[in-house]
């Protein structure tokens, strides 16, 4: 049953994501989503409350879902590498959903996804003792706005084309590497 | 009788657009509630127009010259008219999204604001001193049949077409507004 259900959720959502790649996200509807999985608007709404929700679903599903396994053995870098394939692999359907701004926008909706990965893993794998005036929230929603800033990065080739593996490696620098180690100032305690 | 059946039907499409949208809302939907909800709609808007028709008694007492309340007619049914094409244009494309609170008691409410422009026609009957029943029996047969057909198409269709709707309604409304002022007030 569980399984039945998610396969109706992945096939309503793959259809909002094919019917993304023709139309524009504001003019697609409901009944569309619906036509083209071949079921009726209370099925979706079985499952989503609108296609801003459908939306968050997919990217959900591509950094958070996916990454699951590497989350749950703290390997960073992995689960890392796999979002960003999938980033790669679906990138036509990540540069339009872009375009989707306002109140709902895509952008939060990445940002807020990554701020799950993270706390997943801060969760399960923070160092114990080290700064423990900042909790694991403020530091998942801090480390989500530079994330989401280098996936913005990559899916729109800001700055040239870059492969997985370089935007990659651009992540964990920045992330190993305070502003301290860039800049030749004086150093704070 | 056709002008009574233009003049609701103008007036209903804003009911109509409402239940459209929310038809696009509903979750689940079947004939027996959809019955239910287009019954309250159209009783609440024949109760506004009964009531417009009652409210509007003790000024025809008051104003003697019938040429100012046949204007003040027109008037209210011109400018409500330009507030619907206005609405049209100006509003946003609606959003569909799962409204699981919406029961007879939402209903009621929305019935009430919706219908305060089937208030004034109300009244504006009142001032043309013409008899009510039969536009009150229209009142009700379109509402009905309006509310009826917008939840169906809305839940089956989406809300897609809520904005040339609402506004072909108004534009009607303008028209038969501007009708009435050249057959009552012009030509006589």
């Amino acid at each position: 049953m569980e399984y039945h259900k998610n396969l109706m959720k992945i096939s309503l959502a793959e259809n909002l994501r094919s019917l993304m790649l023709r139309h524009m996200f504001e003019k697609i509807t409901i009944k569309q989503i619906c036509d083209a999985t071949g079921v009726i608007r209370a099925t979706f709404y079985n499952y989503f409350s609108d296609k801003y929700d459908c939306l968050n679903w997919i990217v959900y599903h591509d950094i958070v879902e996916n990454t699951k396994d590497y989350v749950e053995s703290g390997d960073f870098e992995k689960a890392l590498t796999a979002a960003l394939e999938v980033l790669i692999q679906n990138k036509q359907f990540y540069r339009i959903a872009y375009h989707v701004t306002g109140q709902n926008s895509f952008e939060d909706m990445i940002r807020d996804n990554l701020r799950i990965l993270v706390m997943k893993f801060l969760e399960k794998y923070r160092k114990e003792n080290f700064l423990p005036q900042y909790s694991n929230e403020l530091l998942a929603r801090y480390d989500a706005e530079s994330l989401a800033f280098n996936v913005r990065m990559f899916v729109n080739e800001i700055g040239g084309a870059k492969s997985v593996e370089e935007t990659k490696q651009m992540t964990l620098d920045l992330m190993k590497n305070s502003f301290f180690d860039f800049a030749d100032v004086k150093e704070v305690k | 009788m056709w002008k009574e059946i233009m003049i609701f039907f103008g007036l209903s499409i804003d009911s109509f657009v409402l239940m459209m949208n929310k038809g696009a809302q509903l979750r689940n939907m079947n004939m027996k509630k959809i019955s239910a909800y287009a019954l309250e709609f159209a009783i609440v808007a024949m109760g506004m127009f009964m009531l417009g028709f009652v409210c509007s008694k003790p000024f025809m007492i008051s104003i003697e010259k019938v040429k100012i309340e046949i204007a003040i007619a027109c008037l209210i049914i011109l400018i409500i008219g330009t507030m619907i094409s206005t609405k049209a244009l100006l509003n946003k494309d609606f959003e569909e999204k799962l409204d699981d609170s919406f029961d007879s008691k939402v209903l009621l409410k929305q019935a009430l604001i919706t219908s305060i422009d089937v208030f004034f026609v109300g009244a504006a009957y009142g001032f043309l001193a013409v008899h009510a029943i039969n536009a009150l029996i229209i009142s009700f047969v379109i509402t009905f049949l309006a509310v009826l057909t917008a939840l169906l198409i809305g839940y089956n269709c989406g809300a897609k077409y809520q904005r040339i709707i609402r506004l072909i309604g108004g534009i009607l409304m303008v028209f038969f507004g501007i009708y009435l002022i050249t057959t009552y007030i012009v030509m006589r």
